[in-house]
C-alpha cells in the first residue's frame, strides 16, 4: 500500500510552461492573520522561507503552480488570502469558486485554533458542498512555543471529518505533501466514470494517503 | 484660515506642576489674575497659547472674561496636553518619543486610539483622552477647534467624525500644510475602510475599536507619514512622472488603451513610484489625491505583493467615498520596480483583468517599452547640471493644470541627508509663505548665507528655485527664464501631457 503510494506520488516538473495544462483547479489558502499562509505558499512555490519581519498580505495574491499527476499536467491556481477581518466578505465571495481550501492555524497561537470552527462554519455556508478541505497546523518547528497539541488538532479534524496535518514552512515539513495531495484528490475527483473504466485504478483516498505519507515533527506535544 | 480667531492667555507651567485637576485650577486662576511674582512655585517656563477655531465666539468671551471661566478649562487642557508632550517624568513616554519632530495621532470621537505615528497607541490613551476633551470642550460652544500654537509647537486638529486626527509638529510647516497632511492620513484610512462603512459602524457602535479593521495597514500610514516629511509630491499635491521620451510614453499609453475591457475603469503604469502613463474612462477622472493614496499603498507594500498578481479592494475618497474599487496589482519585472495597476468596479473581474494584463505586457514588449522604462529609471533622475545654469542648485516645478511636478535629483551641496532635509524645510517654508491663506504671494525672493531662494506662482505653474548665495537678483531672474524655456522644451519628456481615455 505504501509502495503504491510512493509510486503514485506526484512529480513536480519545473519545465512545464504555465500555459499548457490538461486540467486546472482553484485552491485557496485561508486562516487567521499571521498563521503563515503566505509562507506556506512561498515554501511550496519557490522552496524558500520568508524569514524576518511579518509582512501581512494585502488583499489577495494569486499564483499558478504546475504539478503532474498520473502523467497529466494539473495547474493549481492558488489564492493566498489576507487573514484580516476586513477582507472576510471578499474571501467568502471567492469560496464559491474554489475546488479546495487549505485551512491554516498556528500551533503557537491558541486563538487561531479556536477560530478554525468559525472558518469551517464559513466554509459550510459559502463554499460548494463537495469542496476538498484540509486543515493544517503550521509552525510545527516551534515546539517550545506550542499552544495547540497535535492530538487536539487531530481530534477536531475527526469531528469535522476532514484531513489534518502539521506543517512547517520554515523546515518544509509536509508542505509539498499538503499541496500535492490536494492536487491528486482534485484530479481524481475530476475523472468521470468513463475515465475509470479499464484503468484498473483504485480510488484515491486523500485521508489515507496523507496519513501514510505525513511525517510527524520531532515534538508532538 | 480665513476667519480664525485667536485667544491669547499667558500662564505659567512648570514640569513639576501637579496634574490633579482641582488644585491645578486654583493655580491657573491665580496665575491669570495675579502677577507672576506671587507665584514662586512656577517661575520659569512661560507658554504662550494661541487657539484658533472656526468662529469669533472663543475670542470674544476670552477678552471679556479674563477670570477663571470655562475658557480656562480649555487653556488648562491645552497646557496639560503640552505638559504631557514635554514633561520629563511621564514614565510611559520615552524621551526619544518626545523628541520626534512630528507626531500624528488618529482617534475616534470616543477617544479610542486608532493610530499613532510614533510609539504604541495603546500607551497613549491618556494623551488621546486629553485631545478628545479639548475637541469636545470647543465643540460644546458650537465651534470647531482647528489649531493651538504653544511655544514652537503646533497642534493641528482635523475633525472628520467619527474620527479625530491630531498632528503635533515642531517643524517649520505651516498649520495649513499640516492640515493637508492630516487630510492625506484621513484619505488613506478611508481607502481601507470606506466612508460609508465607517459611518455605518459608528452609527451603531460608538466605542468600536477601528484597529480591528485596520490590521496590517500601519505600514501604509507609516510610509505616508515618512514620505510627507521628505517627498515634495505631498507638499505640492502633484505626482511625479518618470522622464521618458514622448513617443515611448505614447506607445505605453496606447498599449494600456488598446487592452481595454468593459470592467476596466482606470489603468495606471508606474515605475519606482513615478507615473509612466494613465488611461481612464472618459467620464471619470482619477483625482491626484486618489492617485497619491494608491501609489503610497503600492510603494508601502511592494514587498508583500511579490511577483504574483494581487487583488485588493480600495476606496478612493474623491472618486467615490462610499464604495470600493478593486485593484489588480502586478509587477512587470523581477526588481519590483514597474507596476501595472488596473482599477475596476466589478469585484469578480480578476480573471478578466489577468487576461488584460497579458495583452498589455505583450504590447509593451512589442514596442520594447519595458526596456525603455527600465533604462529610464536606472538612469535615475536628471541632474541640475543638465539644465546648463551653473548658479542654479536645485528646483521644483509644478504644472498646475495637470498636477504634475518635476525636480532634478539632489546634488552638491545637497548631497547628504541632513542638507536634503534642510532644503526640504526651506521649500516647505517658502511654500507656506506663498500659499498663506491670509496673504498669498506671487513672488518670494530671499537670500541667506547658504543659498538664495526664489518662489514664483503664475497661472500655469509654481516654481521653487535654489541658487548659490552669490547670485544677484537680475541673474536669478534671467536664470529662471532660461529654466522655464528648458522645461517647456522638454515638456513631453518630463510630464504626461495628456491622459488617454478608453
Amino acid at each position: 500500500m505504501n509502495g503504491q503510494n510512493q509510486a503514485r506520488r506526484t512529480r513536480i516538473s519545473s519545465s512545464l510552461s504555465s500555459t499548457e495544462f490538461d486540467v486546472s483547479f482553484k485552491v485557496m489558502v485561508i486562516g487567521d492573520s499571521g498563521v503563515g499562509k503566505t509562507c506556506l505558499l512561498v515554501r511550496y512555490k519557490d522552496g524558500t522561507f520568508l524569514d524576518g519581519n511579518f509582512i501581512s498580505t494585502v488583499g489577495f495574491d494569486f499564483k499558478n503552480k504546475m504539478v503532474e499527476v498520473d502523467g497529466k499536467r494539473v495547474k493549481l491556481q492558488i489564492w493566498d488570502t489576507a487573514g484580516q477581518e476586513r477582507f472576510r466578505s471578499m474571501t467568502h465571495n471567492f469560496f464559491r469558486n474554489a475546488s479546495a481550501l487549505l485551512l491554516v492555524y498556528d500551533i503557537c497561537n491558541a486563538q487561531s485554533f479556536v477560530n478554525v470552527a468559525n472558518w469551517i462554519a464559513d466554509v459550510k455556508r459559502y463554499a460548494s458542498p463537495n469542496v476538498t478541505l484540509v486543515m493544517i497546523g503550521n509552525k510545527s518547528d516551534c515546539s517550545s512555543q506550542r499552544m495547540v497539541k497535535y492530538k487536539d488538532g487531530e481530534r477536531l479534524a475527526k469531528e469535522y471529518n476532514i484531513v489534518f496535518l502539521e506543517t512547517s514552512a520554515k523546515t518544509g515539513l509536509n508542505v509539498d505533501l499538503a499541496f500535492e495531495a490536494v492536487a491528486q484528490e482534485l484530479y481524481n475527483n475530476s475523472l468521470t466514470a468513463a475515465d475509470l473504466v479499464g484503468s484498473h485504478k483504485e480510488s484515491f483516498d486523500l485521508k489515507n494517503y496523507v496519513d501514510s505519507e505525513k511525517e510527524r515533527s520531532n515534538c508532538c506535544g | 484660515m480665513e476667519d480664525d480667531a485667536t485667544i491669547l492667555s499667558t500662564g505659567h507651567v512648570t514640569s513639576s506642576e501637579s496634574v490633579d485637576v482641582p488644585s491645578d485650577f486654583e493655580n491657573l486662576a491665580s496665575s491669570n489674575s495675579q502677577n507672576s511674582a506671587s507665584n514662586p512655585a512656577n517661575p520659569d517656563i512661560q507658554e504662550e497659547v494661541f487657539v484658533s477655531a472656526d468662529d469669533q465666539y472663543v475670542s470674544d468671551s476670552a477678552l471679556s472674561l479674563p477670570g477663571p471661566s470655562s475658557d480656562d478649562d480649555i487653556s488648562f487642557r491645552q497646557r496639560k496636553l503640552t505638559m504631557l508632550m514635554t514633561e520629563e517624568d511621564e514614565s510611559e513616554l520615552s524621551s526619544s518619543w518626545k523628541e520626534k519632530k512630528s507626531h500624528i495621532f488618529v482617534l475616534t470621537e470616543a477617544g479610542k486610539p486608532v493610530y499613532s505615528r510614533h510609539g504604541c497607541e495603546d500607551k497613549l490613551s491618556s494623551l488621546m483622552g486629553v485631545m478628545v476633551a479639548i475637541v469636545s470642550c470647543v465643540h460644546d460652544r458650537n465651534d470647531t477647534i482647528r489649531s493651538i500654537v504653544a511655544g514652537n509647537r503646533k497642534f493641528v486638529f482635523l475633525i472628520k467624525l467619527p474620527l479625530v486626527l491630531v498632528a503635533v509638529s515642531s517643524a517649520l510647516e505651516t498649520i495649513h500644510q499640516i492640515e493637508i497632511h492630516l487630510h492625506y492620513v484621513y484619505n488613506t484610512i478611508i481607502s481601507v475602510v470606506s466612508l460609508s462603512q465607517l459611518n455605518r459602524i459608528y452609527s451603531t457602535q460608538k466605542n468600536y475599536d477601528l484597529r480591528r479593521l485596520l490590521t496590517g495597514t500601519d505600514k501604509f500610514l507609516d510610509h505616508l507619514c515618512n514620505s510627507m516629511d521628505q517627498d515634495p509630491q505631498y507638499l505640492l499635491r502633484a505626482v511625479k512622472c518618470l522622464p521618458l521620451a514622448g513617443h515611448m510614453r505614447d506607445f505605453v499609453g496606447q498599449s494600456l488603451q488598446q487592452s481595454k475591457t468593459d470592467d476596466l475603469a482606470f489603468a495606471v503604469l508606474v515605475s519606482s513610484g513615478q507615473v509612466v502613463s494613465i488611461c481612464r474612462l472618459k467620464e471619470h477622472n482619477l483625482d491626484t489625491t486618489d492617485l497619491q493614496v494608491l501609489l503610497n499603498l503600492v510603494n508601502a507594500s511592494a514587498t508583500s505583493f511579490h511577483a504574483g498578481e494581487s487583488w485588493l479592494p480600495i476606496c478612493l475618497a474623491q472618486f467615490n467615498p462610499s464604495g470600493f474599487l478593486h485593484a489588480h496589482i502586478s509587477f512587470l519585472d523581477e526588481k519590483l520596480q514597474t507596476c501595472l495597476i488596473f482599477l475596476s468596479a466589478d469585484r469578480d473581474a480578476f480573471f478578466t483583468l489577468c487576461e488584460c494584463k497579458k495583452k498589455v505586457v505583450a504590447k509593451l514588449n512589442k514596442h520594447k517599452c519595458l526596456e525603455a522604462i527600465h533604462l529610464a529609471y536606472s538612469k535615475a533622475d536628471y541632474t541640475v547640471s543638465k539644465v546648463g545654469i551653473p548658479e542654479l542648485w536645485h528646483f521644483l516645478y509644478k504644472t498646475n493644470n495637470i498636477s504634475q511636478f518635476t525636480c532634478p535629483e539632489f546634488s552638491v551641496p545637497y548631497h547628504n541627508e541632513k542638507q536634503r532635509q534642510r532644503l526640504f524645510g526651506l521649500y516647505q517654508e517658502m511654500h507656506g509663505k506663498i500659499h498663506n491663506p491670509a496673504a498669498p504671494l506671487k513672488l518670494h525672493y530671499s537670500v541667506s548665507d547658504e543659498e538664495t531662494l526664489l518662489a514664483w506662482v503664475a497661472s500655469g505653474f509654481e516654481l521653487y528655485a535654489t541658487f548659490s548665495p552669490l547670485v544677484t537678483k537680475n541673474q536669478a531672474i534671467s536664470a529662471v527664464d532660461r529654466l522655464l524655456r528648458w522645461i517647456k522644451h522638454r515638456e513631453d519628456e518630463l510630464f504626461m501631457m495628456r491622459t488617454l481615455t478608453f
